[in-house]
């Protein structure tokens, strides 16, 4: 049943994300929006780096951000975090535009330099210790082979099948398998440490 | 069992980067379901594609995209709210519909309805009247200052109507835009169709209730949430 009264919106801030969902599911505008504010960061950024273009990242991350606002009761915090579960959701209707689309061919947003573009804002404590971890997952992926690190990145990042990507560079679909295994491989080595991605 | 022993063991990449096509998908899963190996790879690499997520040059998102995802968030949650404490229990267990979807949140499944056909995000044609002898599309009027081009037709077939725009702003902050049904003589009738466009300016709407003698479809940009009359000259017309 709905309660008489919902948190302040400043009270909201001080709550987990796991402890916002609930009041998603019920409903509760403020409480979501929290939520957008943390994680819409993340979602843009991996919306532009798979779509190279910044109205397709915002329609990615809208019609993202709705569905997880109409689907919140199917978060299950046992199989992850908040921001995890909601960067899924972007990742596979992202993948699902990039292959809807005729041309097949899509330019990709080059890592270099993208941050000195946007403004530099001040950052709370919890969002550095998050940029941390993200370019420590950066290292990793960059420190592959670069072999291992193209077919990687076209995949996840590209939308592409490894049918698509054996064709592109004209190698055996054996092959770039065995690079995404070895590959994924290293980089679970080296982030051993790193068990959930955000807080 | 040694990890050479399963020759799929490679596929385990490729499944969790999202790698393969839907067939193929499914039939790793298949197999996964049956092969301890690679259902211990995949977990193990599920992990990093988990990090890869977050493993990207870092951004703000645009301020205007979080009006235009709490425009809608807010109107939504305000229908919930009218439609009173039990809308937000858990729907007694029913028959499998093949409309799934619409048990997915506690909304009233109308105004769910409605309300996730009202967002332009692309999902395509929702009236197929290729085979539809009556299906007829019309034209309708958009007066809107501000966007000369926008352009607006409501296609109609087996008795449903759907109205398609493109190239019309996104409501002002704290507004939505809201369907009406005009019968000629009396005041137009509200509807739960609530809806924003996307960044291109493009919005697929399914216009509800019967149009059995409603003269017209009318669209006005209302307070979030709707209003119960027009509290502003409609910006669409689409004579039925």
């Amino acid at each position: 049943m709905r309660k008489d009264t919902s948190p302040a919106p400043a009270e909201l801030r001080d709550l987990a994300d796991e402890d916002l969902m609930p009041l998603v599911r019920r409903g509760e505008a403020a409480a979501f929006e929290v939520v957008y504010e943390r994680h819409s960061g993340a979602a843009f950024s991996l919306a532009y780096r798979m779509c190279g273009t910044r109205a397709a990242a915002e329609d990615a991350v809208q019609e993202a951000f709705l569905s997880m606002w109409r689907s919140g009761a199917r978060y299950d915090s046992a199989r992850g975090s908040v921001r995890t579960w909601m960067l899924g959701i972007v990742h596979n209707r992202t993948i699902d535009g990039l292959r809807r689309s005729v041309v097949h061919e899509r330019r990709r947003a080059s890592d270099e330099g993208i941050e000195e573009r946007f403004e530099a804002r001040e950052r709370t404590e919890v969002e550095v210790a998050r940029l941390d971890e993200v370019q420590e997952i950066r290292d990793a992926l960059q420190t592959l082979p670069p072999e291992q690190c193209r077919v990687i990145e076209l995949a996840y990042y590209g939308g592409f099948t490894q049918t698509e990507i054996a064709t592109m560079l004209e190698t055996p679909i054996g092959t770039v398998k065995g690079r995404m295994r070895l590959g994924l491989e290293k980089m679970r080595a080296q982030l051993g440490g790193l068990r959930e991605v955000m807080p | 069992m040694n990890i050479s022993d399963c020759p799929r063991l490679d596929d385990s990449a490729a499944y969790v980067l999202h790698a393969m096509d839907d067939s193929e998908a499914e039939a790793y899963r298949y197999h996964v379901s049956d092969c301890e190996l690679c259902a211990s790879k995949v977990t193990e690499l599920e992990f990093v594609a988990g990090a890869l997520l977050s493993g990207v040059p870092q951004m703000p998102a645009p301020p205007d995209l979080r009006a235009r995802v709490m425009s809608v968030v807010r109107s939504e949650a305000e229908l919930l709210q009218a439609a009173g404490a039990g809308a937000d229990q858990p729907e007694k267990p029913r028959r499998a519909s093949r409309f799934g979807w619409l048990s997915l949140r506690p909304l009233p499944a109308a105004a769910l309805a409605t309300l996730a056909l009202a967002l332009g995000l692309g999902a395509g044609s929702l009236l197929s009247g290729d085979d539809d002898p009556t299906a007829r599309t019309v034209a309708a009027r958009v007066n809107m200052a501000t966007a000369p081009n926008a352009k607006a037709e409501m296609r109609m077939a087996s008795g449903a109507a759907q109205l398609v725009v493109a190239g019309m702003p996104a409501p002002a902050a704290g507004r939505i835009y809201q369907v009406w049904l005009d019968h000629g003589d009396d005041p137009p009738q509200p509807t739960d169709a609530l809806f924003s466009t996307n960044r291109e300016g493009k919005a697929t709407v399914q216009v509800p209730g019967d149009l059995k003698d409603v003269a017209a479809v009318l669209v006005t940009s209302e307070p979030e949430g709707g209003s119960k009359a027009p509290t502003s000259q409609p910006v669409i017309t689409a004579r039925v």
